[in-house]
Order: structure tokens, then C-alpha cells, then sequence
């Protein structure tokens, strides 16, 4: 195992337990610089316990984490500097302004006054937070305080950014701007994690890591994460019934939904114009659904749980 | 030191936030120094010359103590509300957390401890510029002492609820062994040992020291026991943060 060069976040056979239970067992990967990676995994798999490792806030019991170069168990201090946290849950003094919670983090950064000035305009813009920033942060919205979260993990420009499912509680133009913004600094060499229920998100990211009951089951593109998994394409037809004996004449799994047809199949995109060609019941409304998080969390839970009994 | 600056300034703005905590820290040392002062002037302690001019500077020591303990819930709030762990991840040298959390917590107190000063002259003690830097600097000395003792009690807190029905179970014995209300060469043998652990009991002696001139102590042996306590409290909340994470 070589250190990556740059900025990048390289962590190995990492464990951390919770009285006798691994709550993340033997997990290891490895994230180039400029790269965008999604964390993904069901409630309590462990993905803020992970993090809560990689921002030094918990020690692991066995296992190495390198940011950045450094080595953030032996030097967490060093670590830290090169390091931008949103947590999961809130982490702002709710009693200051916008503006008096993040000078006060570019202090702690090292930044001066007027380095503060200079930076802090640019990011409460982006943000979309400038109107707000004397305001107390109790005085504003749950989806303007997620964005003064993230505002203060990019107080400073840190090269590496953990981020506990930022976007939760944000408008979906708020999580878009977000997204573009966070697509912007990956572009500048920024290494970016970030845990995630979202699948436009997970599709988004360079990379999917999978974690389940504290083991990282998967680690690729969303691409080849959701090849071979079926999707849904719903279909609305003017007889149901009739198509739905047809369909299950022809080969395919198919179930009834509400008002309805459900049916299964890999990579819908591609079905879809096929089957509509073939179908002998004309078709009302027809929607093709790839296969979301859930279908792949069940794939891999599904695949973890053969392998803990062999 | 921006860093320990900056951790200062954010704890004063934060006190700004309710300003009238100064007003209410005031009345329990003045109720202290008017009303059990004047009771007790004439009976139980009218052997002791002036009780006013002799509980004054206990009162000081009164005043610094609380407020530095509820400088220190501070740390407990910010736990509770999440704060604190920006503050963890943040590329602050743990030892320079120390320093400031401490020394904003003596600031604070000192503050708050203050606006005493002018009566001193109602409690029939006069001062002089000597008198006063002296007292200042034995207060804030103080003040330093009970903010370190404050944090490393408070660390292990996560809810402002609880730590403070702890803090006053310590802070009352700290206060009556210190000899803030009574002059301890007249109390019982075992509370002058007692009170020979009581860091208070160093701290307010050299504040009486300062406006009487007579020291119980020798001011030297305060000093340095009380630097002392400073740095056993301040080393143990050192050590806390090292340690400190979520959980
Ligand atoms: N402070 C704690 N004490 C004991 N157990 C904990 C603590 N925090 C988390 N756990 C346990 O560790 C496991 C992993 O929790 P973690 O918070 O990392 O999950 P997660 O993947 O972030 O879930 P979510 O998607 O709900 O945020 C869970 O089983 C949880 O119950
Ligand atoms: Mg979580």
C-alpha cells in the first residue's frame, strides 16, 4: 500500500468497535484526488461512525487513515488541517450569526481578518446565504442552516471534504447549486466523500461505496454497481388484464400495481421500445424506473448474507 | 494566539447575547454583602472589626467563583448543541482549546465580578492604586483558577440540566471553607484543614490581603499553590480533549 499522492484519502483495513460489535469491520478503499465518492448504506450501516474516524473525532481500533498524506491516527493534528466536515447533525452556535459562526472557523483555520473578508463573501454567495449572514442561526430555516453548514467546511478551501448527507433538508434547486458547486472544487483537485440516501446523488458521484453492518461490500461506479439488477417499467394500457396475460405468455415477470402493470427487467432503458413495439393492447402511459438505491442495497445485503454463512 | 483570541472574543459575543445574566450574577453577592453582611454585623461576628470591610473581598471570591462555573457550562451547551465537535475537527492545537477555554472563562467571570468593584467604598473599604492592582491582579489570578476547575468538571457533561446540580454540590463547600463568610481562625480545627485544600480559601486571602493588608496566608504560598491548582486543572481538561470525541 502506497500513500496516494496530493490530496487524496486512502484508509485500510480500518476497524472500530462498539463494545464487542465491529461497527465498521476491515473496511478499506482508496480516493484519488479530484474525485467525487458516494457513501451508501442503510440506517445504523455505519456510514457517520466512518466518518466520525475520518475527521479524527473517534480512534480506530486497528487500521490506518491517510489524508492527504498524513497519517490521521498517529497526527491527527496535521490531518485536521487539510479537512472540511458537514456532519450529519447540526454543529453551529445557534445564539451567533452566520457570520460570527464561520469568522470564528477561519480563525480556527489560521485565516486573518481580512483574509476572512476577503474569502467569506464568495462563499455565503455561492450559498446563497448573504442575505441571511447577520441573522442569528436559530432565526433561520432548516435548509439555511444545512447551507451555513456547508458553508463553514468551506471556510479555508480544505483539499479533502467529509460530508454527512449534506444536502438533507435542501430545495432541489438548493441541492443542484450545491451539487454544481461541489462538482466545481472536485474539478480543482478537492477530494470529496459523501454519504447519501439520494440516487441522482450516488449516480452523480465518480465512485459508490457500499457499506453494510459495518463491512464495504462494493466499491465502483453506479454504472457497474446497478448492471444486471432489474429495474421497473410501469405500464398503463386500456386493457390490464389482457396485457398482463400476454406479458406473462412472452417471458416477462410482471406484477400488477395500482391502476397498472409492474414489469421487471434489466437495463429498462432499452427495453422499453421493444416491448411497446410488441405489445398487441395499446399503451396509455409507459415509464421506465432503473433500478434505485434500494435495489441495490437488497443486492448486496442479499450477497453479504450468503457469504457470512459460508 | 489568533486562534485563543478568537475563541475569547466568541465566548464574550455569546455572553452578549444576554446581557442581563450580568445583572442577575449581581444579586446574589450584593444580597450576600448587604443582607447577611448587615445581620451578621452585630451579633455572631461583632468581635471581627468591620464585617463588611472583612466579607467584601469573600464576596469578590463568591462572585468569580459562580461565574466561572456558569462560564463553564459553556462547553456543556456547546456539546449539547453540536458545537463542540466543529470545534474538535477544526485545526486548533488541543492545548490552545485549553488556554482559551480557560482564559475566556476567567474573562467572563472577571467581567461579570466587576461592576463589584465600586462598592467597595459602601462596604467601607477604601482603595488605593496599589490596593486595586493587587486586587485586580489576585482576582483574575482567581478567576483563571475557577474557570480551569470549572471546565475540568464540566467536561465530562453532556447536558446542561445535569451539570449544574452537580457543580453547586461542589461549589458551596468551596465557598464555606474558604473563609469568604467567616474568618477561619475561629472556626473548628477540622475546617481549618478542610479548608487548607479549598483552592477559594487561597484565592480570597490574597484579595483580602490586597484591600486589609493582612495576609492569613503568606501571598507568596497562595500564588504558587493557586498556579499550581491552574495548572493541575488546566493539564486534566487538556487532557479531556485529547480524549474528547462524540462519545
Ligand atoms: N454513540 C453511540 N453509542 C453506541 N452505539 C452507537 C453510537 N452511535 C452509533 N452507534 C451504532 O453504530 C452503528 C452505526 O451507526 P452510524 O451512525 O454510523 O450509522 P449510519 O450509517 O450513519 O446511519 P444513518 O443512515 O441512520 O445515518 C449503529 O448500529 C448505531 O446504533
Ligand atoms: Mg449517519
Amino acid at each position: 500500500m502506497t500513500p496516494p499522492a496530493g490530496a487524496g484519502l486512502a484508509v485500510s483495513r480500518l476497524t472500530f468497535l462498539r463494545g464487542r460489535r465491529a461497527v465498521i469491520d476491515d473496511v478499506g478503499f482508496n480516493l484519488a484526488p479530484g474525485t467525487l465518492t458516494a457513501l451508501v448504506g442503510r440506517n445504523g450501516a455505519g456510514k457517520t461512525t466512518l466518518f466520525s474516524l475520518l475527521s479524527t473525532l473517534l480512534c480506530p481500533h486497528a487500521g490506518t487513515i491517510q489524508l492527504a498524506g498524513v497519517d490521521a491516527v498517529r497526527d491527527p493534528g496535521l490531518a485536521r488541517r487539510h479537512l472540511g466536515v458537514v456532519f450529519q447533525s447540526a454543529a453551529l452556535e445557534p445564539r451567533l450569526s452566520v457570520e460570527d459562526n464561520l469568522r470564528f472557523m477561519a480563525s480556527c483555520r489560521g485565516m486573518r481578518g481580512s483574509e476572512a473578508n476577503a474569502a467569506l463573501p464568495g462563499i455565503l454567495e455561492e450559498l446563497d446565504i448573504a442575505a441571511v449572514a447577520r441573522a442569528r442561526i436559530d432565526t433561520l430555516s432548516g435548509g439555511e442552516r444545512r447551507r451555513v453548514e456547508l458553508a463553514r467546511a468551506l471556510v479555508g478551501r480544505p483539499p479533502i471534504l467529509l460530508l454527512d448527507e449534506p444536502t438533507q433538508g435542501l430545495d432541489p434547486m438548493a441541492r443542484q447549486a450545491f451539487w454544481t458547486r461541489m462538482r466545481a472544487q472536485v474539478a480543482q483537485g478537492h477530494t470529496v466523500l459523501c454519504a447519501t440516501h439520494h440516487v441522482e446523488e450516488a449516480r452523480d458521484a465518480d465512485r459508490v461505496l457500499l457499506l453494510d453492518r459495518g463491512r464495504l461490500r462494493a466499491s465502483s461506479s453506479w454504472r457497474s454497481l446497478t448492471q444486471g439488477l432489474r429495474g421497473v417499467i410501469e405500464l398503463v394500457t386500456v386493457d390490464n388484464d389482457k396485457s398482463l396475460a400476454w406479458l406473462v405468455q412472452a417471458g416477462w415477470r410482471v406484477e400488477r400495481g395500482e391502476g397498472c402493470l409492474r414489469v421487471a427487467a434489466v437495463d429498462v432503458a432499452a427495453q422499453l421500445p421493444a416491448l411497446l413495439c410488441a405489445m398487441p393492447v395499446a399503451v396509455v402511459r409507459a415509464e421506465a424506473h432503473p433500478p434505485g438505491l434500494e435495489a441495490v442495497l437488497d443486492a448486496f445485503g442479499a450477497e453479504a448474507e450468503g457469504t457470512a454463512c459460508a | 494566539m489568533r486562534m485563543i483570541v478568537a475563541m475569547i472574543w466568541f465566548d464574550l459575543k455569546r455572553f452578549g447575547q444576554s446581557p442581563w445574566r450580568i445583572l442577575f450574577g449581581l444579586t446574589q453577592p450584593l444580597l450576600y454583602l448587604f443582607v447577611l453582611g448587615a445581620a451578621l454585623r452585630s451579633g455572631t461576628y461583632a468581635e471581627v472589626a468591620d464585617y463588611q470591610a472583612y466579607l467584601y473581598p469573600g464576596i469578590l471570591g463568591l462572585a468569580l467563583m459562580f461565574s466561572a462555573v456558569s462560564a463553564a457550562v459553556g462547553i456543556v451547551h456547546e456539546r449539547e448543541v453540536g458545537f463542540f465537535r466543529a470545534l474538535l475537527v477544526a485545526p486548533v492545537p488541543r492545548r490552545h482549546l485549553a488556554v482559551g477555554k480557560v482564559v475566556a472563562g476567567a474573562v467572563l467571570a472577571f467581567l461579570q465580578t466587576l461592576p463589584l468593584l465600586p462598592f467597595a467604598p459602601v462596604a467601607g473599604l477604601g482603595l488605593t492604586p496599589v490596593s486595586l492592582t493587587q486586587l485586580v491582579g489576585a482576582m483574575f489570578l482567581s478567576a483563571l483558577v475557577f474557570s480551569a476547575l470549572g471546565l475540568a468538571l464540566a467536561m465530562p457533561f453532556r447536558s446542561v440540566l445535569v451539570f449544574p446540580v452537580v457543580s453547586n454540590a461542589l461549589l458551596l463547600p468551596m465557598l464555606f471553607l474558604s473563609g469568604a463568610l467567616y474568618p477561619l481562625d475561629l472556626a473548628p480545627d477540622w475546617i481549618q484543614l478542610a479548608a487548607r485544600f479549598d483552592p477559594a480559601a487561597y484565592g480570597i486571602d490574597l484579595m483580602r490581603g490586597a484591600v486589609s493588608g493582612q495576609f492569613a496566608i503568606a501571598p507568596g504560598r497562595s500564588v504558587l499553590l493557586l498556579a499550581l491548582c491552574l495548572l493541575v486543572a488546566g493539564v486534566w481538561v487538556l487532557a479531556r480533549l485529547r480524549r474528547a470525541a462524540e462519545q
